[in-house]
């Protein structure tokens, strides 16, 4: 693609930062707020790095960006100008590597071919089993209505012929959720990038048990008694349990000697069935067997909190995916005044030989700009403590909802089993339309789990066997795949210590005023992610207050105050006023302006008083 | 329960950095015309309300917030929007040519029943003046919308301009059936008890 010829950035800022992400893209937007210059950039075209949600056409572009063999032909030959007491630090700019073991299946094709008897392709004969058409009027052109009956009816959706709607679908790269009562949340409240977004609360979670079965994991104390994941003698320890975990900073002396051993350790001692330490672990805290004590605590506590804010759910999801939101602190961003430029990154940093301070980067375009702090994703340069993990990944478009999860958004968790697949815990997201990511008809789901096989299509293919329909395998309470992708990623972790630390910090090798940042994780949730993104920018501006309040609800205005149409002002201020006091968990609050919520969170924000501990 | 508006739709701004954009919403806001805006701090959105044919009609502006500057427009800015306005300067060519660029950039990402809106800003200049106003009829007309030259300095059309994007996005409330519903759905949660809570929302009785 050409590149366009481009206006020259300013020359200066205080802070250049490389990668939308959203670690990235929440310190620029937290820098711009406490008044510095901010320049962001992007190599790609579109925001937020492995954060992003692609549409259908940015998808295709990544997939053959992707699938390419990578080749470092990238190295430049171009020099720049340095003064004499200047050094050069090159970046790698080729990230393409991340992403391996890609495959797209258009189960339309496939469909077509099993229909004339022809040979299947390479990836079709991975699944052996006799293909069996029991469906005779696939044999013909879809959109001919072979007897009396409505075409709608009568016509198959394939994903050839969702034609020009494919456009509408959006893909989370990687799909995460917000709790409730997480940070983010509060987060996205406080800063005012929650006027840019706009959610659906996950009503139902489920897991599935030994045999397969989905199940619904119990969100309320009525829940856990008609729950029929445990028995009539497990409920009542289970209750215990979760009443425990819910307020566990009470009981220290109950925990404390678990705090440095796994969470399973400390289950095992309150005389739980393994049944129930695997439901806890899985399906509520959501962790692994590994996880420390005190983790599996908060996890588990963040999900009860969670329950009841909006709605009988711990869980939030973005409207148009989790795209949404880097872009969300990206426009806060630059309503402060940051400059954003897209396509672009930088392919030096330079440093002062004397102080080993950065004093200023080159862009891939050769230009040179000043700044004093540079923050860029992990793996951008080769020196910095960086430690890496892989994810598999796979994305199904269906013509319905899995059988036995029957609410629309929900996710569903599948613990590893010891014999069979999967050999680590799997998260299945599932969309409906309403969330604008697939389109009407049809569900977008999502499976997320940490590699275990050699590729995502290994570790992830037996989701397709259980529970949808294809033709090799047809049936008729599931859904149909129409459409598949799989792949794994890389994603790098560095660890942030404040200051002095220098044998395991990210920084030991790199100018003190160069900061790395880490890829997004493999949990569910955005915590760990607003707590790095936190911790660089406490390392950047110690005295500075992350992304405080925002001044005024309507607008930020750089000179005097709005006299005019007062009225409205008002009424601005005091829905303002509502939203911090909904933060602060006085949702009781009957102000009138309250009823501009939308019904749902209205009626649990009554329902959910006057206890807090309600649900659970 | 007194409602301060009867309707409220989102309106955004787009086009090339510099035509007037945020000087037509400060305009329109505030009726002030500040020649010597440095935009060092944007402006995230405006409100104003306004009567039509009897109803308070809330308009939530939004601005660019510059991020149009280096084609760098989040795919995010155009959810929702019910209405937009396409800003060029008469005295900038180019801003005339790529008005048929960000028409394509609206097509890929705002709602298909967008209504939209050609503004010719900076009509005071005459003297600098290269893009006519029948061209920018004409353009207006070959994408089959409405048209007006405004100066956000004179203050000139800027306010008939968007009450007639806002009668235009009335009109076609009205003509739909009251059981379709304008996109999004009530289910949607707000985090916030802010103005976002209407966008795409149509009536918020
Ligand atoms: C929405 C849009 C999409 C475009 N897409 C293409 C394309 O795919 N291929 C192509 O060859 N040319 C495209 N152009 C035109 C191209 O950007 C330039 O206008 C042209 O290449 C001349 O470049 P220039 O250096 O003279 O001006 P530039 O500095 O490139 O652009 C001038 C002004 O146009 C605006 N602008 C330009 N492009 C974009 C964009 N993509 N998104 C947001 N704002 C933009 C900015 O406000 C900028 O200040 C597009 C223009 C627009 C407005
Ligand atoms: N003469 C004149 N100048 C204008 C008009 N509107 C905007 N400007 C000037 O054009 C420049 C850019 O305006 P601005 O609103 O920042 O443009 P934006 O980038 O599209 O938001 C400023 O210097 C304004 O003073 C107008 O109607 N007439
Ligand atoms: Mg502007």
């Amino acid at each position: 693609m050409a590149h366009l010829p481009d206006d020259d950035l300013p020359s200066s800022f205080d802070i250049v930062i490389v990668g939308t992400g959203l670690i990235q893209s929440i310190v620029a937007a937290a820098a711009a707020r406490a008044g510095k210059t901010v320049l962001h950039l992007d190599n790609n075209s579109y925001y937020g790095g492995c954060w992003a949600t692609l549409m259908y056409n940015d998808l295709q572009r990544w997939i053959e960006v992707h699938s390419k063999e990578v080749t470092d032909e990238d190295e430049s030959t171009v020099v720049t100008q340095l003064n004499e007491d200047e050094v050069s630090v090159k970046c790698n700019l080729s990230l393409s590597d991340k992403v391996t073991n890609l495959i797209e299946i258009n189960h339309s094709e496939e469909e077509e071919e099993e229909d004339k008897g022809e040979n299947k392709t390479d990836e079709e004969a991975l699944v052996e089993s006799v293909p069996i058409n029991e469906e005779p009027t696939s044999n013909d052109a879809p959109d001919m209505p072979i007897n009396n009956e409505p075409i709608e009816s009568k016509v198959k959706v394939t994903w050839n012929n969702l034609g020009n709607q494919k456009k509408r679908f959006n893909f989370d790269l990687i799909p995460k959720l917000l709790y409730c009562r997480g940070e983010m949340v509060d987060i996205i409240v406080q800063s005012g990038v929650s006027r840019y977004l706009e959610f659906k609360s996950l009503p139902k979670l489920y897991c599935s048990n030994a045999n397969h079965e989905i199940i619904q994991v119990p969100c309320s104390r009525a829940d856990v008694f008609t729950s029929s994941i445990v028995s009539m003698l497990e409920k009542r320890k289970l209750m215990k349990v979760l009443t425990f975990c819910a307020e566990y900073e009470k009981h220290e002396t109950d925990y404390q000697e678990y705090i440095g051993h796994p969470f399973t350790e400390f289950l095992q001692s309150r005389d739980l069935t393994d049944n129930i330490i695997q439901f806890i672990l899985h399906s509520i805290a959501m962790v692994d067997e590994s996880e420390t004590t005190l983790n599996g605590l908060k996890a588990t506590q963040m999900f009860l909190h969670s329950l009841g804010r909006f709605g009988n759910a711990p869980f939030l999801y973005p409207l148009f995916g989790n795209g949404e939101l880097p872009q969300g602190f990206c426009r806060l961003c630059a309503v402060f005044g940051g400059v954003y430029c897209l396509k672009r990154s930088i392919r030096e940093l330079i440093v002062s030989s004397d102080n080993k301070q950065l004093i200023g980067v080159v862009c891939t375009t050769g230009q040179r700009i000043q700044c004093s702090s540079f923050v860029g994703p992990a793996g951008m340069l080769s020196s910095g403590s960086v430690s890496s993990q892989r994810i598999s990944r796979a994305i199904f478009i269906t013509d319905g909802q899995i059988d036995g999860m029957d609410e629309k958004i929900s996710l569903l968790t599948i613990p590893p089993a010891s014999d069979d697949s999967p050999a680590s815990r799997v998260s299945v997201l599932q969309l409906d339309s309403s969330t604008l990511t697939s389109t009407e008809g049809t569900n977008m789901i999502h499976a997320t789990c940490k590699s275990f096989g050699s590729s995502a299509k290994e570790d992830l293919e037996f989701i397709v066997q259980r529970f949808f329909s294809t033709c090799t395998t047809p049936s008729d309470n599931k859904p149909r795949l129409l459409w598949s992708l799989y792949y794994n990623l890389s994603l790098s972790s560095c660890s942030h210590s404040t200051e002095t630390d220098s044998s395991r910090d990210v920084k030991s090798d790199l100018p003190p005023n160069v900061l790395m940042v880490s890829d997004p994780d493999d949990t569910i949730s955005y915590e760990a992610c607003i707590h790095e993104a936190k911790k660089v920018f406490e390392c950047l501006y110690p005295d500075e207050p992350f992304l405080p309040r925002m001044p005024d609800s309507e607008d930020i205005i750089y000179g005097e105050e709005e006299t005019a149409s007062s009225d409205q002002l008002a009424g601005e201020t005091e829905e303002e006023t509502s939203a911090n006091q909904k933060n602060d968990e006085e949702d009781q609050h009957n102000d009138e302006k309250d009823q501009e919520f939308d019904e749902k969170v209205e009626d649990t924000s009554t329902k959910q008083n006057p206890e807090q501990n309600d649900s659970i | 329960m007194a409602k301060t508006y009867d309707f409220l739709f989102k309106l955004l701004l787009i086009g090339d950095s510099g035509v007037g954009k945020t000087c037509i919403l400060v305009r329109f806001s505030e009726d002030a015309f500040n020649s010597t805006f440095i935009s060092t701090i944007g402006i995230d959105f405006k409100i104003r309300t306004v009567d039509i044919e009897g109803k308070k009609i809330k308009l939530q502006i939004w601005d660019t917030a510059g991020q149009e500057r280096f084609r760098t427009i989040t795919t995010a800015y155009y959810r929702g929007a019910m209405g937009i306005m396409l800003v060029y300067d008469v005295t900038n060519e180019k801003s005339f040519d790529n008005i048929r660029n960000w028409i394509r950039n609206i097509e890929e990402n705002a709602a298909a029943d967008v209504e939209k809106m050609i503004l010719g800003n900076k009509c005071d200049l005459e003297e600098s003046r290269v893009v006519s106003r029948e061209r920018g009829q004409l353009l207006a007309e070959e994408h089959q919308v409405k048209f007006m030259e405004t100066s956000a300095k004179s203050g000139q059309n800027v306010e008939t301009a968007f009450l007639n994007l806002a009668k235009d996005i009335k009109n076609k409330m009205d003509r739909r059936n009251p059981g379709d519903d304008m996109g999004t759905s009530q289910s949607n949660v707000h985090v916030t008890a802010g103005d976002s809570s209407g966008s795409g929302g149509g009536c918020a009785c």
